[in-house]
């Protein structure tokens, strides 16, 4: 009787210990996929500005080369551009931890 | 067999010419970049110096002068945009500069017109334009044509440049985009080691392939390459050309202090070309004496080179010790 209490007990505590890692691994992961994110944007930025004019120190001829290699990210830019994403706003949610 | 003693003044000439250019022994490839104004006779000088090197050495004359000059030279007609066996140890190259750019730009555009949908979408479109009219285009154009010759089994490769500005500044891109490289590779492998830790948390993956990254540094490569031939004093050497007129001395003296500050290299050879001795040259004359790096003037002939055989009798021409025989008369 007693040993099946302290039995359901233990399976709480484990259970409770695996809902919290879990937390925490999808919580880093998704701060991890932000700055993930922001620095993918930013990456993209750097290197497709120089051919519409935007000015980003990077040699269009670096930009060219690399295009071809970016048509992941380009579409993901894409999607988000679809979406209309808030980043910034997303960013301080995140910091205020919303 | 009587041995006459122009025949044999002109085979001491050669020699001194290789031995100037640092070519009297064997080595690794050596590029022999000729540089100078527009029409002081940079074409000539680097046919007469490929025909000096032909005489040891497997020898490539590459213009890539968009004058083209050197098609008039040799005849190459429509033999531009290729190697071309021309006599003995000499073979030549003309670039055709409109042609490869055009081919340069489709190429790219062929490699982004899957993206084009997405490409809308960001307002990106006119990429496809843009491309054919891109800053450094032309200049990524020149690095390949002379990175294509170094790959190939030539002993000595001249290189016929386009005017002073264009060549220095392509002679120093390779370094200018090491270094954006160098800031991307550190950049992208941030976003790479962040992807790999999301792919790890959620799903134990062990590696994450990123071709930007591949590409990254591949173009490093590349580059770097580039960047270090064009530095080595045992792989480029630099040859400068004026006329005794200012501007074009002017621009050999900026070249000078260019390569100096830039490339930290020396210039192998000062030609002066078309020395008359008209009392108005002597002030740039006594200047350029005056310069501390090896010297060679080619006096005026009576007729303008427009052959090969006009340009090889140039030989005649030479002079090396000008300035140790005339600067007490300048």
């Amino acid at each position: 009787m007693a040993g099946g209490a302290l039995r359901r007990l233990l399976d709480n505590i484990v259970s409770f210990i695996r809902a919290q890692v879990e937390g925490f691994r999808e919580s880093s992961v998704s701060a991890i996929k932000l700055e993930h994110n922001e620095l993918e944007a930013a990456f993209l930025n750097m290197i497709l500005g120089p051919l519409v004019g935007v000015v980003t120190g990077v040699p269009p001829i670096i930009s060219l080369e690399l295009l071809a290699e970016l048509g992941d990210e380009v579409r993901y830019l894409e999607s988000r551009a679809f979406r209309g994403e808030d980043v910034i706003g997303d960013l301080f949610s995140t910091l205020s931890s919303e | 067999m009587e041995i006459s003693s122009q025949h044999f003044q002109v085979s001491d000439v050669r020699g001194r010419i290789l031995d100037v250019l640092g070519l009297g022994s064997p080595g690794g490839q050596r590029i022999l970049a000729v540089i100078g104004k527009g029409g002081v006779g940079k074409t000539t000088t680097s046919i007469l110096l490929s025909l000096v090197a032909s005489t040891r050495f497997k020898t490539l004359i590459m213009s890539i002068d968009p004058a083209m000059h050197l098609v008039e030279y040799l005849g190459l007609g429509d033999a531009i945009g290729r190697f071309v066996h021309v006599k003995g140890n000499l073979w030549a190259y003309q670039l055709d500069l409109d042609r490869s750019v055009r081919d340069l730009a489709e190429n790219y555009t062929m490699h982004v017109r899957d993206l084009l949908p997405s490409l809308k979408v960001l307002n990106l479109d006119d990429v496809i334009d843009i491309m054919k009219s891109v800053p450094g285009l032309e200049e990524e154009v020149y690095l390949r044509t002379v990175r294509e010759a170094t790959m190939r089994d030539f002993e000595v490769v001249v290189v016929d440049t386009p005017p002073t500005g264009v060549t220095l500044r392509v002679l120093t891109l390779p370094r200018l985009y090491n270094l954006w490289l160098g800031k991307l590779i550190e950049l992208r492998e941030r976003i790479v080691a962040l992807r790999y830790m999301i792919a790890r948390t959620l799903y134990g993956e062990r590696e994450v392939r990123d071709r930007a990254l591949d590409k990254l540094y591949k173009l490093k490569d590349h580059y770097s390459t580039l960047e270090k031939i064009f530095t080595s004093p045992t792989h480029t050497s630099y040859i400068l050309v004026s006329n005794p007129e200012p501007l074009p001395y002017t621009e050999m003296a900026k070249a000078i202090d260019y390569i100096t500050r830039n490339l930290n290299q020396k210039p192998k050879l000062l030609v002066m070309n078309k020395v008359s001795l008209a009392p108005s040259s002597g002030d740039i004359m006594r200047v350029f004496c005056s310069l501390q790096f090896p010297k060679m003037v080619i006096r005026e002939a009576p007729k303008p080179p427009s052959t090969l055989s006009d340009v090889e009798s140039l030989l005649d021409y030479v002079d090396l010790d000008f300035c140790e025989k005339s600067l007490s008369h300048l």
